[in-house]
């Protein structure tokens, strides 16, 4: 689960970011890389084009010029010559002979009968009065013959002060084969770019469907919290009642006159305060492998917490014989969690009590550095040196003939490891088997 | 001698405390109230708000103990119903509940209650002699 926890987080701001990150890039981003791509072509190629049709229409020009311009009234020697170019060119389809007057085209001949109704005025007037001396004066593209026909018209010069432009209707094939190229490398880049869209799309979804898997693992995260509420208090008041209902019994019934029954009451108190203990144990177990478990950090005695821990276990230690020794000493006040502190300390203590048979018990509290360092010290039977490894570990408890009939969860150090480095300290144990153990460990001042 | 074997007597002759124990829970108020009396004091139970409420102003109580999540009449209110009342201004109240509510707490805590307890801390012994702190 850990490790879903970095993953989420990852997860979860991909899915704000791409929410928005990928329909920007599919709506706004391929169409625009289209347009760049036919502005890129047109307007490297344009140029290219432009020179290619401007040469040949010049040349076309340059040679019929002199012929033209000499026979300028003569019509029928103009449509001879008209025609013989254009019968004797296959890339010429149409010549016609134009004159500007007054800012007005008229048309002088024609190699096609379809230009007497052809509107000239597009040809850009302005630009030809103009650029008189430019070879080129307008280019368009006629699609009607169903091929490339460029019409260019190209000005001759001035007869008896009229203008004189020839306006041809030609098929240039390197053009053609520029644009064949363009178009097919534009249908490469078209095909690409789907591809890449399509790319970005499945990816998309399969992040989707990951989001949506680690939403469904946030609600089953959601649901054990809610259980583990729900457990915690519905386990707790059943055991609170068995308690106080034991309690009861023993008093209704005077020690003088049933013996026996007050050992099994004794007993069941005793059962009844294991399981209450393995409940919480399991609760905070469960807490802590969660992360769910939270402090409350407030200014905290130490001694206090220590004596109030020694008065609540003295009785226990008392019915075994054994002396609690605690050496005062001056402490500054800590911040830290004064319940799990105390949680600590009684688990420690209940711990030195328990495996000690006789003797006494030490607990001291000394200023080291940035720490407090709390030791419990016993004359216990110890820990075997091959056991203390695994001492902190999950439900281990040390095997020993000794210890047959004491009773446990198993989870206290685990449980208490846990609770003193997320406090911010360290613990640590040595022991001498059959003299007696240390416990001790340090919080943060 | 003489003396405190009178004022002895005179403590004994005086009728036992009367507590007003407001608990939904029907297992865990039963088990108060045996302990309760089992200590000598009289008690009156009720397993709601508005009933307690009743019970209070039909009977003198020395020492309310309330549960904060109770049906019809939270704890709180109850609590705030009583202090209303003139009788009931400077009544000795135990307040406790199984949650550890902050908000709740210090809401409670305002309105003037002795104590605030957690009920799956405090053992039927702990519960006597916080009585007992109170009202002897």
């Amino acid at each position: 689960m850990l490790i879903f926890s970095n993953f989420s987080e990852k997860l979860k701001s991909y899915k704000k970011f791409s929410f928005v990150f990928y329909p920007i890039v599919i709506i706004f981003f391929i169409p625009s890389l289209l347009v760049f791509n036919t502005v890129w072509n047109l307007r490297s190629f344009g140029r290219d084009i432009n020179f290619l049709i401007r040469h040949h229409a010049l040349g076309i020009a340059e040679t019929l010029k002199p012929n033209v311009l000499d026979n300028i009234g003569n019509l029928d020697v103009l449509r001879n010559t008209l025609e013989k170019t254009v019968n004797s060119n296959s890339d010429i389809f149409d010549i016609s002979i134009l004159y500007q007057e007054n800012k007005k085209i008229n048309l002088v001949i024609s190699s096609s009968l379809n230009y007497e109704t052809e509107d000239f005025s597009n040809l850009g007037l302005n630009q030809l009065s103009l650029s008189f001396n430019e070879p080129f004066a307008g280019l368009s593209y006629d699609p009607k013959a169903g091929m490339n026909l460029w019409n260019v018209s190209v000005p001759l010069g001035e007869v008896s002060g009229k203008n004189y432009i020839m306006f041809l209707k030609l098929k240039v094939d390197k053009v053609d084969q520029i644009l064949q190229r363009t178009s097919k490398d534009s249908y490469l880049v078209l095909f690409l770019l789907i591809l890449f869209a399509l790319a970005l799309l499945i990816n998309h979804f399969i992040f989707y469907q990951k989001a949506q898997k680690v939403r469904q693992l946030e609600e089953v995260d959601k649901l054990k919290d809610e259980f583990l509420s729900m457990a915690a208090h519905e386990l707790r008041t059943p055991i609170t009642a068995l308690v106080g209902y034991l309690d009861l019994l023993q008093k209704k019934i005077s020690p003088q006159e049933a013996q026996k029954i007050v050992s099994d009451i004794s007993l069941l108190q005793s059962l009844t305060d294991d399981l209450r203990n393995l409940i919480e144990d399991l609760l905070d177990v469960s807490r802590i492998e969660q992360g769910r478990l939270t402090y409350e950090l407030t200014e905290v005695d130490v001694n206090k917490v220590i004596q109030d821990v020694i008065a609540t276990m003295k009785s226990s230690a008392d019915a075994k014989g054994l002396i609690i020794n605690y050496q005062e000493e001056n402490l500054p006040v800590v911040k830290t969690d004064r319940n799990r502190l105390r949680q600590i300390i009684t688990n420690l203590l209940g711990n030195s009590i328990k495996y000690t048979l006789e003797g006494n018990i030490e607990i001291s509290a000394r200023k080291r550095d940035k720490f407090i360092e709390i030791a419990v010290k016993d004359t216990g039977i110890g820990i075997p040196p091959d056991e203390i490894v695994k001492l902190f570990s999950k439900f281990h408890r040390v095997q020993d003939k000794k210890t047959e009939n004491v009773r446990g969860t198993g989870l206290g150090l685990w449980i208490t490891k846990k609770i003193v480095e997320a406090l911010g300290g360290r613990i640590s144990v040595e022991s001498i088997y059959g003299s007696g153990s240390r416990f001790s460990f340090t919080i943060p001042v | 001698m003489d003396k405190s074997n009178e004022e002895e007597k005179k403590v004994n002759v005086v009728s036992p405390k009367n507590i007003l124990l407001v608990e939904d829970d029907v297992v865990l108020r039963n088990m108060y109230e045996q302990r309760l009396r089992m200590d000598g004091y009289n008690v009156l139970s009720s397993s709601n708000g508005e009933e307690g409420y009743e019970i209070f102003q039909n009977n003198k109580i020395d020492l309310l103990i309330t549960d904060i999540m109770l049906p019809r009449l939270s704890g709180t209110e109850l609590i705030e119903k009583i202090r209303k009342n003139i009788k009931g201004r400077n009544l000795k109240i135990i307040a406790w509940s199984n949650l550890a509510d902050d908000e709740e707490k210090s809401k409670v805590l305002n309105l003037g209650v002795l104590e605030y307890l957690i009920k799956n801390e405090i053992s039927l012994d702990k519960l006597s002699e916080t009585v007992k702190k109170y009202i002897s």
